[in-house]
């Protein structure tokens, strides 16, 4: 059910523009909400970004619930969320390391038991060679027993682009008796690709290698080649196990031990992504309104951070940079000191005409983002049955780019120095790195994504790697 | 990490800086560490192994196996590994010959009137995208693009469809020609096939790169053209011209990705006192606008999800708003020069231009994983 609900869900998940908008907070979001009493029904129909939220209910079930009541009914905000998915060959052990993981931590209190049968469910996922699993894990107390797992399998690479979940981290899995395979590189390619920053290795079935000395060349060769990818190849944690025996229940020192230690490292190793809330703050204007005796009210969502009233503001973008005060905030018609992500909020500021503030333009803390014209890509177009284009596209497509609220035109190239640029075609459901250049500047940093659309239709999604002042 | 690694890491390191020495002395040097229970009976360095997985990407308890039966002579052991092939390769083959094969790749080749297209199948995208599974992807093509299909294999009525499906099992008993022996050789030490595609067959490097990858690899189709010899005394005989395009291809540049073309276009001279291979011989230029547009008319074909070259009667042709005819003649020909009007009608101004009449004779269209 795991599987079937994951896939339509995430396809349809790029459909519509304001679904982008949720898209990445939402499978944080989700999870912090995910409080015992919700049904999933009226979960995932409150919640439009389905690919997170249907998988997370459908994984959770009633495992939530008896977490949820230990903690007193409410999902800590304290605990950051991370996302890991485990990367390697076939046969190397990834969905054996996954059961060892729900296992272990499920002995430790934290979380539910999933055999083989509950992870290989998407049946894709043998032939692609990837399990990517989600893990909300208790990152500050990782020995006790309020560690947590959830797992989402989200079968193919495409997803990991316009998907809602992002990974925060990654395990590379390699069996002591194989070493590296040629097909390593891809796999260290594809995470570098989806932006995953750092790594974990499990080396797997140690128990098949007699000498200790081959162990080593194992570790050897996977630093080399994680130096090689712009990896940290001297400090990424080596841990070398066996998850079998892990899952098994024998052989604790090379089993159920290793298992820790390699939670132990994700703990230690990995860095926590910042949480919406200590991100800088971002409300993009909606709308804009003269009040009289009073000054400029814009409306807006605020998609990260907090602010109070009294700090230091800057409207960006559509040719506007403009510093100015933020002397009031008001919501439901009440005044209030201080905003934060997810609030509809008014903000009233100091000294600035109606006219200054248009729609598509943002309110930010000053200097924490950047207003660009021009910005490289992973875009994903959309096949036909996904709604798409029928026919395919050459350089200097023109569509419309979507983002928060607004839209602005943008010619897409291929980077400079693709060779046969000239004949190079994008067809529907390909995934390709491209430039974009809009008419109008407005604020987009690494990690913002947006929906191409042209002619009343999506046709395709991206996610922003790299942006150009000029 | 334990000193002891450190050590050995250090030592792999000077290794690969210096010269490689005699392998005795390099044995000699690790052979003093502790023989361990259930050891082979020779204690193999491992710093012998990583050098023959550069050469040789193979897995590590094969390598170690490798060296070991080799008494510790890397070139022995490569040897060793060619022959072993044979066996265990088949073995690895035969084991992973059940699962199933999604991805992979197209590859075409044109070599002037000569053409190919093969589909070569693997499990995963990341096996796909492998240099090793490219190469062989590209020399399975251009081997088939050399090869003529016997006249004997053609179950079709001459003339009626110039291409000609290539027997796999015929093809997988080939030797591999490969495009340019030369880069083979020249190639890097990492590239899997260098010491020995030059004596393999099609059948023995797939298995070789099913030993390395340890997936399962299939060649799933293969197609190849050749222009028959022209009549001298012939005059309507038309000239056949093959065209290939691959879409998403794998390295920038190459001829191997998701999608791939093959086209044969049938050209004959509209000009009576002058028949098409007379005038392809005084102009030049006639020549390499055909080319041009075999290239144009492949990449059509690619672009869009083209079925046939035109509609031949049956069920109308019912097209949602938006979409485009899966018939060629009947799309617009957006890859020569963004044009709005029909392939049709733009290959037969084309055409009236030169003095020439050109007719597509030919497509096929493959995208990996197609169900045939």
């Amino acid at each position: 059910m795991l599987s079937t609900r994951v896939l339509p869900a995430a396809r349809n998940a790029v459909k519509t523009a304001e679904v982008l908008r949720a898209a990445s907070p939402a499978l944080r979001a989700s999870a912090q909400l995910n409080a015992p009493a919700q049904s999933r029904s009226l979960y995932t129909a409150r919640r439009p970004s389905p690919a997170a939220a249907a998988a997370l209910t459908a994984s959770f079930g009633n495992a939530s619930r008896s977490y949820a009541a230990e903690a007193g009914g409410k999902f800590s905000r304290k605990k950051p969320h991370f996302n890991i998915g485990t990367i390697g060959h076939v046969d190397h052990g990834k969905t054996t390391l996954t059961a060892a993981i729900t296992k272990h931590l499920s002995e430790q209190g934290g979380g539910k038991f999933m055999d083989y049968s509950q992870i290989d469910k998407a049946p894709e996922e043998k032939a692609r060679g990837i399990t990517i699993s989600t893990a909300a894990a208790d990152h500050c107390i990782f020995s006790t027993s309020s560690t947590r797992l959830l797992l989402v399998i989200m079968p193919t690479s495409i997803n990991m682009i316009t998907g809602a979940a992002q990974l925060d981290g990654a395990i590379i899995v390699v069996s002591a008796t194989d070493g590296q395979m040629p097909q390593t590189r891809e796999h260290l390619l594809l995470a570098k690709q989806v932006g995953i920053k750092k790594l974990l290795v499990f080396i797997n079935k140690v128990d098949q290698v007699d000498d200790p000395e081959m162990l080593e060349l194992v570790e050897m060769e996977m630093r080399d080649l994680l130096s090689q990818y712009g990896y940290d190849g001297e400090q990424t944690p080596i841990i070398m196990g066996t998850a079998l025996a892990a899952l098994e229940g024998r052989d604790p020192e090379r089993g159920s031990k290793k298992i820790q230690e390699l939670m132990d490292a994700a703990d230690t190793w990995l860095d926590v992504p910042a949480r919406d809330l200590d991100k800088p703050f971002l409300m993009y204007v909606e709308d804009v309104f003269s009040i009289s005796g009073r000054g400029t009210v814009v409306t807006g969502k605020v998609e990260r951070g907090t602010i109070t009233k009294g700090a230091d503001v800057e409207i960006l973008g559509l040719g506007a940079k403009i510093k100015t005060t933020l002397t009031g905030i008001e919501m439901f018609h009440k005044e209030l000191d201080r905003g934060e992500a997810g609030d509809n909020m008014g903000a009233l500021l100091r000294g600035i005409k109606r006219e200054q503030v248009r729609r598509g333009q943002v309110l930010v803390a000053p200097g924490s983002i950047k207003s660009v014209k021009k910005f490289k890509a992973q875009i994903y177009v959309l096949t036909k049955d996904e709604g798409g284009r029928y026919t395919p596209f050459m350089s200097n497509y023109r569509p419309q780019l979507f983002i928060r609220t607004t839209d602005v035109t943008v010619a897409l190239t291929f980077p400079p120095g693709t060779e046969g640029a000239d004949e190079k075609l994008v067809m529907p459901g390909d995934n390709v790195e491209m430039v974009g250049e809009l008419v109008h500047d407005i604020a987009l940093e690494a990690g913002s994504r947006f929906t191409l659309r042209e002619g009343g239709k999506t046709i395709g999604t991206g996610l922003i790697s790299e942006v150009y002042e000029k | 990490m334990s000193a002891s690694s450190r050590f050995l890491r250090s030592a792999l390191l000077s290794l690969q800086q210096t010269p490689v020495r005699p392998a005795s002395s390099v044995a000699k040097t690790f052979s003093t560490s502790s023989t361990r229970l259930n050891s082979p009976v020779v204690k193999v360095p491992i710093n012998l192994i990583a050098e023959l997985r550069k050469q040789n990407p193979i897995s590590l308890s094969k390598a170690r196996e490798a060296l070991a039966a080799s008494n510790l002579s890397l070139s022995d052991a490569l040897e060793w590994l060619e022959k072993d092939l044979e066996a265990s390769g088949a073995k690895k083959a035969a084991k992973v010959g059940s699962r199933a094969t999604k991805e992979g790749l197209i590859a075409v080749t044109v070599m002037g009137t000569r053409a190919a297209m093969v589909e070569l199948r693997c499990e995963t995208d990341f096996v796909g995208k492998n240099e090793i599974f490219r190469t062989l992807a590209e020399n399975i093509c251009s081997t088939a693009a050399f090869l003529d299909v016997h006249p004997a294999d053609q179950q079709r009525p001459p003339a009626s469809d110039p291409l000609a499906s290539f027997p796999i099992d015929e093809l997988l008993q080939a030797p591999v020609i490969p495009l340019d022996p030369a880069a083979g050789l020249l190639s890097s030490s990492s590239s899997s096939s260098t010491s020995s595609s030059s004596h393999q067959n099609i059948t023995q490097a797939i298995t070789s790169a099913i030993t390395h990858t340890g997936e399962n690899i299939q060649l799933q189709r293969a197609v190849s053209f050749s222009s028959p010899i022209p009549d001298e005394k012939n005059n309507t005989q038309p000239f056949l011209l093959p065209g290939v395009y691959v879409h998403g291809a794998v390295k920038p540049g190459g001829n191997e990705g998701k999608v791939g073309g093959l086209i044969i276009l049938s050209t004959i001279s509209t000009n009576k006192s002058s028949p098409i291979m007379q005038r392809l011989a005084s102009t030049p230029s006639l020549s390499g606008d055909l080319q041009k547009m075999a290239r144009a008319v492949a990449r059509q074909v690619v672009g869009f999800p083209t079925r046939g070259v035109q509609h031949t009667g049956g069920q109308p042709v019912i097209l949602e708003e938006g979409e485009v005819s899966p018939y060629l003649l009947d799309q617009p020909f957006m890859m020569y020069q963004g044009e709005q009007r029909s392939v049709k009608e733009v290959l037969a101004e084309w055409a009236r231009q030169r003095e020439i009449k050109v007719d597509v004779a030919a497509i096929r269209r493959w995208s990996v994983g197609d169900e045939e």
